[in-house]
This record gives C-alpha cells, structure tokens and sequence, in this order.
C-alpha cells in the first residue's frame, strides 16, 4: 500500500468520527477486511501501544501506519491523524456560536450513535482474538466497568494489566 | 478539554471565557479526535497559525513518537512468553474498553424514554447492518445521521 493510498484511507477514517476510537470500525472495514493490510491482532495491538502512553486517544492510527509501512508510514497515518483537527479553524469562523444549532446537534448525536453500533460489531472479532482463558475474561471484564463507571484514565488499565500479564507468566511459566 | 481550558483562562489567561466556550463547542463539531481540534483552535486564538500547529504538534508528536516505540517493543518481544502474556492481558483490557466506550459515547443520549428508543433503534441498526449484513460502514453513518435528524427534525415540529 502506498503512503498516499494509507493517508487517504486514515484521513477517511478520522473524518468520520467524533471520539478516538470511533474511527475503528472503518479502520478494520478498510485495513483487516478489504485490503488485508492488517490482521485482527495487530489491530488489537495498535490500539493497546497507542493507550499504553500518554496522548489522544486516536494515537492508534499511528500505530497501524508503522505497521503497514514502517516510520514512513507512521508519518503519514500521523498527518491523517492531526489533519482534521485544522478543520476547526475554518469552522470557527463559519461555524461560530451557531454550533449548538439543533440540527447539527441532531446529526452529530446521529453520527456518534451509528459509530458507537459500528464501534461494537468491530469490537466483536477484536473480543473474540482477545479472550485466551479465564484470565483474559477477567481482565476484560474488570477493563469495562473500571471505564465505564470510574474516571481512572486508560492508560492505567493498559499498565495494570499489563502487571497482571507479567505476573500471570511468572506464575505459570 | 476541561483542565486545559482551566489552565488556558483562569491560570494563564491567554483565552477569555467566552472564546474558551466557542473552542470547547467549535472542537466537539469536528471531526476526528476532539481533543486536537480543541488545542489547534486554542492555539489559533493565542498565536494564529503557528500557534494553532505548535499546539497540535505538542499535543500529539511526543506521544506518537511514544506509541510508535512501544508497538516496537511488543514486536521485538512477540517471541517471548513473558511478552506474549503481557500483550494478551493488555489486549483484553482494550476489549474491554471498548465496549466501555460504546457506553461511554451512548450515555449522553440516553435520558429520557424518548432519547433511548432513539439510540436504541440507530444504535442496533448500526450494530446488525455491520455485523450480520456486513455493510461497509460509510453508508450506515450516513443512514444514522439522516435518521437523527428526521427525528430530531419531527420531535421539533411536533
């Protein structure tokens, strides 16, 4: 794939989302099942070294360009990252107060709930690569409801489990 | 967003309240991840271009740099039990935190009965077009904006 082709299917991705990791269902559409770019696990892997750090959310996609071509490629997916995000600028001046208008209300509630059904069909396969056993259920589970229900950032989920990963092969080598 | 705005008006004071309001509503309006918009616009405000690229490239360079690193790392070590056990808990705890998201993202169209039954039916519908049906995800985020704003456009008219 070349990195105007990655650059253009990153920026596609990002400028039909609202939040980081809205841009994963088409990611995975575009990348694991049409091109075969990537597999499920690397997906999953971008996603894991894109939280494990401080940074946005969508710093995944950095991730997924080094691994479907190398620095060059994390360059590019870094460009389609940050290009949106310029956006605001001319929507400032366009836009202004009349952002909270009801109707772009209506479409961006429209655009974040059809996300959040994509998000959770692509998480599915994602799920499935993930659970290996009673511990990864576990994790899983506890990951959900720290996030969902507490304020604890997610890059500490990341470094917590991966302690338990350290300590689960340390226990039973 | 928040704690940059407090660091922004009140402790640094480069942006008024009211241009903090506008660059808080303008980044939630565009797309990608809102936090970058939020510092491009801010940093627009303060300095204008060079401002709105220093803020961005700030935010997120150092970190990808970061990321880029760490998937390195896991790479290299992919043979190496320790590792592979370390990916595997970490990988489940994204699972997990994604279907965490899907809450966290849903969570403020869900109050009221009115609100529910709407993100329920756009929210399912999206989810079985793309998982049973496997429709190219364009199109179902087309279909739901359209469908929000029918319904938003037919709960005002009533």
């Amino acid at each position: 794939m070349n990195l105007i082709t990655l650059y253009l299917l990153l920026l596609k991705a990002a400028l039909l989302s609202f939040t980081g990791l809205g841009s994963l269902p088409i990611i995975r559409s575009d990348f694991v099942v049409e091109r075969q770019a990537i597999t499920d696990h690397q997906l999953n892997t971008a996603v894991v070294a894109g939280r494990a750090g401080p940074g946005p959310f969508g710093l995944y996609m950095v991730c997924i360009g080094y691994q479907v071509a190398g620095v060059p490629g994390a360059i590019s997916a870094f460009l389609a990252l940050i290009t949106p995000a310029f956006l605001a600028l001319p929507l400032m001046r366009w836009l202004g107060r009349r952002s909270n208008h009801p109707r772009i209300r209506d479409a961006i509630r429209g655009l974040l709930i059809g996300s959040a059904g994509l998000l959770l069909a692509a998480s599915v396969p994602l799920a499935k690569d993930a659970i290996t056993g009673p511990l990864s259920i576990a994790v899983m589970v506890v990951s959900f409801l720290v996030l969902a229900f507490t304020r604890l950032d997610s890059a500490w989920l990341i470094l917590t489990a991966a302690v338990v990963g350290l300590a689960a092969s340390l226990v039973h080598p | 967003m928040t704690v940059l705005g407090r660091e922004l008006v009140k402790r640094q004071q480069w942006i008024a309240e009211s241009d903090y309001e506008l660059v808080f509503a303008v980044a939630r309006v565009t797309p990608g991840t809102s936090i970058i918009a939020f510092c491009a616009a801010a940093g627009w405000l303060i300095l204008g271009w060079m401002g709105a690229m220093a803020a961005v490239f700030a935010l997120t360079a150092p970190s990808a740099i970061l990321a880029v690193l760490l998937l390195q790392g896991i790479d290299s070590g992919a043979s190496h039990p320790a590792v592979m056990s370390i990916v595997g808990a970490t990988v489940a705890a994204v699972s997990g935190m994604m279907g965490a998201t899907v809450l966290i993202i849903v969570r403020p169209f869900i109050k009221g009965a009115a609100p529910v039954v709407r993100t329920l039916i756009i929210g399912s519908g999206a989810f079985l077009a793309s998982w049973k049906f496997n429709v190219n995800p364009l199109p179902i985020l087309a279909a739901a904006t359209i469908a929000s704003l029918l319904w938003g456009y037919a709960e005002s008219s009533r």
